[in-house]
């Protein structure tokens, strides 16, 4: 076969033209895919060509720990400029103490399905309560992809889409949970959670809309009410 | 008392029902197994007599768990795909769009790296590599038609084991030369070459660039663009000639 050079020089036979074009082409989008590829089993998968050694789960918790500590010292720097007998706190700043001040924890014992999928409910549980979001994202979605997924699934999963900041994909989430189930369990807290999303995905009408929906008795009531005065001050 | 006929299109929904809910299989595809039970169920009692309910249903509720429990396994062998969707999922690949390939493929990816590993002491990145191009050649397969549903998981894994193995014999016989000074083989394409290719495709017309994608991208053969188009076969060739000569001059230039 001809090499790039000669391709280049145009002094090649109609035949060759074709036969490099096919194999450059071809090796073009296998290139694109290949990146494409790496790029989705990182980010969803946290997976990667180069292992992932003990060393790099402790920097992660490394990280983990500094950016906690940072975010205390930012908590108690709102509070105290935000505290009693200081100015109404933001609906953007309420969010975020809301998001940040109480982990739901996930206390379902979910044994259905087929073996594989038990094990992974349960790695997926475990990895959420201890806030590996990326696992616990990754074995939701297998679940899910199976077509084995619940409201129960689509709920956590919207919430570690959530805590990591990825807020389309939590409301995607979210919204699947009524329409999988119209009477689940998670009802009222998945308001709670999609109207926070909203929110921080600047969907303010939408978030306003959800936290409206929420009634007297129901969770979070004080705070929905809370957040939509902030909201239209 | 009830023949089989009426007692089949009286319990048909109750069917779809249960084998949907119980066993948590997609509406779709509870249909499918319904109506597989229904006609195992008719020909078993395909002299139509009538008879009581009870004989039906015990003789139903046996071929249901049979034909789920069949489904069940022909799909954990497929990815968890059932027939239908492997077809949507092909005919998706087909017209361009890859993200459902994506997201079954890259969801199993992981579990392929750690076989490799597991069964063959593979490096993580060696595993990691092998499985990348199973998936690649796997992508052009379906899209080429040539992959048929049946057991994509073993045909999945089999693809990488023999990547990897392949990788490891021309490993070994490259190591027996090391010592002499042979000059490294330079790729045949560099990441700057690919990218002044995507610079070069994006000058194109899109009538150039829809055709070299739908040849190159989506792997359709001429034939099958020419009926997509309804243009003839030679007026297709003779238009991919003259796009892959466009393609080089601006190539050319951009270099």
């Amino acid at each position: 076969m001809i090499d790039l050079n000669q391709y280049k020089d145009g002094s090649v036979s109609k035949e060759e033209l074709e036969e490099f074009t096919n194999a450059f082409m071809r090796a073009k989008y296998d290139n694109d895919r290949k990146e494409r590829w790496q790029g989705l089993l990182a980010s969803e998968q946290n997976f990667g060509r180069q292992e992932n050694t003990q060393a790099t789960k402790r920097i992660s918790r490394r990280v983990f720990l500094w950016a906690a500590s940072a975010a205390a010292v930012a908590l108690i720097a709102v509070l105290l400029l935000f505290g009693p007998g200081s100015s109404p706190a933001s609906y953007e700043q309420l969010a975020d103490n809301y998001l940040s001040e109480e982990f739901y924890e996930n206390r379902e014992d979910d044994s259905r399905g087929d073996q594989d999928v038990e094990q992974m409910n349960v790695e997926a549980t475990v990895a959420y309560n201890q806030k590996d979001f990326a696992t616990a994202i990754a074995r939701y979605e297998t679940i899910i992809a199976r077509g084995q997924g619940d409201d129960t699934h689509h709920f956590f999963l919207g919430l570690s889409y959530l805590y990591t900041a990825a807020y389309e994909e939590a409301i995607r989430n979210f919204l699947k949970v009524p329409e999988l189930n119209p009477s689940s369990k998670f009802i009222q807290e998945h308001r709670w959670f999609l109207a926070l999303a909203y929110l921080k995905n600047m969907q303010v009408e939408e978030c306003k809309s959800m936290l409206q929906a929420i009634q007297p008795r129901n969770w979070k009531y004080q705070e929905a009410q809370e957040l939509l005065k902030a909201i239209d001050r | 008392m009830l023949t089989v006929q009426q007692f089949a299109e009286a319990f048909f929904p109750t069917l779809i029902k249960q084998i949907s809910t119980k066993a948590e299989i997609a509406l779709r595809d509870a249909v499918h197994i319904g109506e597989i039970v229904v006609h195992k169920l008719k020909s078993r009692f395909r002299a139509n007599k009538p008879r009581p309910i009870h004989v039906f249903q015990q003789a139903i509720a046996i071929i249901a768990a049979r034909e789920t429990n069949k489904y069940k396994r022909l799909t954990e062998k497929n990815f968890g795909l059932s027939e239908e969707a492997f077809a949507e999922m092909t005919s998706k690949l087909q017209a361009g769009d890859e993200s459902l390939f994506e997201q079954v493929f890259l969801t199993h990816f992981k579990s392929c790296v750690a076989l490799l590993k597991k069964k063959y002491r593979a490096s993580h990145q060696d595993a990691y590599d092998a499985t990348m191009n199973a998936m690649l050649a796997f992508c052009r397969n379906l899209k080429a038609g040539k992959v048929e549903y049946g057991n994509l998981r073993y045909l999945f894994t089999q693809m990488a084991t023999h990547n990897y193995l392949k990788w490891i014999q021309r490993q070994s016989k490259t190591e027996e030369f090391t010592q002499l000074d042979f000059a490294e083989e330079l790729p045949r394409f560099d990441q700057e070459s690919f990218e002044l290719l995507g610079q070069a495709f994006a000058k194109l017309g899109d009538g150039c660039r829809d055709l070299l994608n739908a040849f190159y991208y989506n792997e359709n053969t001429l034939q099958q663009i020419s009926e997509k188009t309804n243009r003839s076969y030679v007026a297709i060739r003779k238009q991919k000639q003259r796009c892959i000569e466009k393609l080089r001059d601006f190539f050319t230039a951009l270099n």
